[in-house]
């Protein structure tokens, strides 16, 4: 097992080499220069007549402080060596290091993730089985179409909607606009806070989890549908056992199969996903930092910000592999001996 | 002799009496029965997606969409599609194409004419009088209403949401079009010399494919149109170009199960070059399922373009779009027109091309097929 995970990273490093070169390539061959949103916004300070070469003084000093002088070659390397010593460099907009930028919004991100999945199966999952199990019956095409529809709904739509219509006082103030936490809320009582948070939450992570909620559940019906015709399925029902053993113990376990599977694809997804949701709810998470990064052209932000979506996505295929060979004994990583 | 000739007789009575049962075939039936027999692929699967009336109502929503885009002119417009004035018959909208193509001239006294504002002797405008530019200073914020000409309401500076959603339908689908087109067309291509020609090359480019999978696309779209600027090719390329890997793996999964027919020999012995038979003989087998991944294509780049544009990414500021309408609720909060009907828009022809989508694929599968 050890040795399969180690080998599956191994061959993920030059996949990662091949996608920081093309991102590095793209983000600094954009024409713009970063040095000029810097210097622009001090320009203010200086003297009209001085102005120019100041200005010029102070983007060349920035460019060598940066870097940016140099071939995008050597850049590329000297980023490179930099990573590997896990120096991800400094942001250009407030000089802190880019590491503690990222780690310290990743709790945020990663807690309100895990709980959307969490809650995405728990729903998915038995919904799923109910419409496979009485296929075509009243209740199976209303979930398929309700499921449709969810399906299809754009996130950022219902989201906005839900700002205009439950968080907003000309309609409905149900809720809270933004952010995590009501200002000034550090001082209150910890029951009180609490239920401040979760106000806060309970929208961005509705409309996190009903589109891929959706799509689960659609999968887990097909997915149990297939299960069903098995033979070994006759055979239980042959041999006299109840439907609801028949399905809850003889097909949900190889019916799940496929199911886990997608959890690789969907934390990345909703890390992906965060940078529009966390926009617009302003929630302070790494998706938020991703789409201030890119506006305000902060290299080392931006390459940070890929190089730890890459690697999220290459942990939830890893995690996969590894859920897989637990609920299904003909997987094995490595050649059984003796 | 005897025994044969009453085995004869028998026979004969029998084909008399299946024929009395089933009432010999006429000649109009027999025809067609030929007919179906003789039937192409895609007459077939054009029968059976028509028997689906879900997948129907989606690929008419689908053209209603179609000629929206290409007729936007005609339905929103601040020029009247005919006009008298002064004794002359004008057909503006189409004098404007005209001029747009240096085909033609207006006057000097018709340069930059306010149509609006002078009364014609005759004209016909079309049902929205205003173009998505259009700022109307009296009526800005304006909720929906038939008597201010502004059916879905307006903007914060003034400009109607009607015009802008009819006009903004040209940017989402030709975005949802070339992108998917992109996207299908590399991995059509990519997918067949992965499967025809295996080995080496199918290493190489399935590794590629692997590489592409990893790249956190979304991140790699904003990236490219927020540094490289706000262009509509720019958000269909970075589309393309970051979604064709589905397509490849479905192509060459397609060309492998083709790859050793009988056919491919008999095209191979020939002498036929490989280009040949790839594009020829071998694609045209595998483009179905390939089809379908197409028009799930054309939903995620309409989505992608919309949530661009939404973000504040997508194209110039200056151009409409649903995404940027749908983004100014976010100013305006006590406007709710602002937020329901761009998305209803980028909902509609979601659901639309995923119908389409599915109701090919169910077409194509023979399984489903009677």
């Amino acid at each position: 097992m050890t040795e399969y995970v180690v080998k599956r990273l191994l061959i993920f490093i030059p996949t990662l080499l091949a996608i920081t070169f093309i991102t590095f390539l793209i983000s600094h061959l954009a024409p713009g220069d970063p040095t000029e949103l810097k210097v622009g916004v001090s320009q203010e300070s200086m003297r009209t007549d001085a102005k120019s070469n100041l200005n010029q003084e102070a983007k060349n000093y920035y460019k060598q402080k940066w870097g940016l002088d140099k071939p995008i070659y050597t850049q590329y390397a000297i980023w490179l060596w930099n990573m590997v010593r896990g120096d991800f460099g400094t942001s250009f907009v407030d000089n802190r290091p880019v590491l503690d930028k990222i780690v310290e919004r990743i709790p945020t991100t990663l807690s309100i993730s895990i709980f959307v999945i969490f809650l995405e199966y728990i729903i998915a999952i038995p919904i799923g089985i109910f419409s496979a199990a009485r296929q075509y019956s009243f209740w199976d095409r209303a979930s398929t179409v309700i499921l449709f529809v969810l399906y299809s709904l754009p996130s950022f739509w219902i989201a906005t909607m839900c700002i205009v219509f439950l968080a907003n006082v000309e309609y409905l103030k149900i809720f809270p606009t933004s952010g995590l936490s009501t200002l000034g809320s550090e001082t209150w009582p910890f029951i009180e806070r609490a239920w401040d948070r979760i106000q806060h939450l309970i929208l961005p992570i509705a409309c996190y989890a009903y589109a891929s909620f959706a799509f689960l559940s659609r999968q887990m019906r097909g997915s149990m549908l297939e299960v069903i015709r098995q033979d070994y399925i006759r055979t239980a029902r042959a041999k006299g056992l109840t439907e609801k053993t028949v399905i809850l113990k003889h097909a949900l376990r190889n019916s799940l199969i496929p199911i886990i599977t997608l959890l690789g694809t969907i934390l990345p997804a909703l890390v992906g996903g965060s940078v529009i949701i966390e926009t617009i709810f302003s929630i302070p998470g790494v998706g938020q930092l991703a789409f201030q990064a890119i506006i305000a052209r902060d290299y080392p932000l931006i390459m940070a910000e890929l190089v730890m979506s890459a690697l999220l996505t290459v942990f939830g295929l890893l995690v996969v592999d590894i859920l897989y060979a637990y609920v299904d004994p003909r997987i094995a990583f490595s050649k059984k001996t003796g | 002799m005897g025994a044969e000739k009453t085995s004869e007789k028998i026979a004969e009575d029998l084909k008399d009496k299946l024929a009395e049962d089933n009432q010999s075939p006429s000649e109009e039936e027999l025809f067609t029965q030929k007919r179906d027999v003789s039937q192409s692929y895609w007459s077939l699967v054009k029968h059976q997606y028509k028997k689906n009336k879900t997948a129907l109502f989606g690929f008419y929503t689908v053209i209603v969409l179609i000629v929206m885009a290409l007729t936007a002119d005609f339905i929103a417009n601040n020029e009247p599609i005919y006009a008298k004035y002064n004794g002359t018959t004008y057909f503006p909208v189409f004098k404007e194409y005209l001029v747009g193509l240096g085909l033609s001239k207006w006057p000097a006294e018709l340069l930059n004419f306010d149509w609006k504002s002078t009364p014609l002797e005759s004209s016909l405008w079309p049902p929205i009088r205003y173009k998505p530019s259009d700022v109307d200073l009296y009526n800005s914020s304006a909720a929906p209403s038939a008597s201010s000409g502004h059916f879905l309401g307006t903007d914060a500076i003034g400009r109607d949401v009607l015009s802008g959603l009819i006009h903004g339908s040209r940017v989402s689908l030709s975005v949802g079009f070339v992108a998917a087109g992109i996207s299908v067309l590399i991995g059509l291509v990519l997918g067949a010399f992965a499967g025809f020609y295996g080995g080496t090359v199918d290493i190489i480019i399935m590794r590629f494919v692997e590489i592409m999978i990893l790249f956190p696309s979304f991140f790699l779209i904003i990236t490219i149109v927020a540094l490289y600027g706000s262009s509509i090719w720019f958000i269909m390329i970075a589309i393309g170009l970051t979604s064709w890997t589905g397509n490849a793996r479905l192509t060459r999964g397609e060309v492998l199960k083709v790859r050793n027919m009988d056919y491919v020999s008999a095209a191979t012995s020939l002498g036929l070059t490989n280009k040949r038979i790839i594009f020829r003989h071998v694609l045209p087998n595998a483009i179905a399922p390939v089809l379908v991944s197409g028009a799930f294509d054309v939903a995620g780049a309409i989505l992608i373009e919309a949530a661009l544009s939404f973000l504040g990414f997508g194209v110039a500021a200056t151009t409409v779009t649903w995404g940027s309408v749908l983004s100014e609720a976010r100013g305006a909060t006590e406007s709710w027109w602002l937020a329901v009907f761009p998305g209803f828009m980028i909902f509609i022809t979601v659901v639309a091309y995923n119908l389409v989508g599915e109701g090919l694929r169910d077409a194509l599968d023979p399984r489903l097929r009677d």
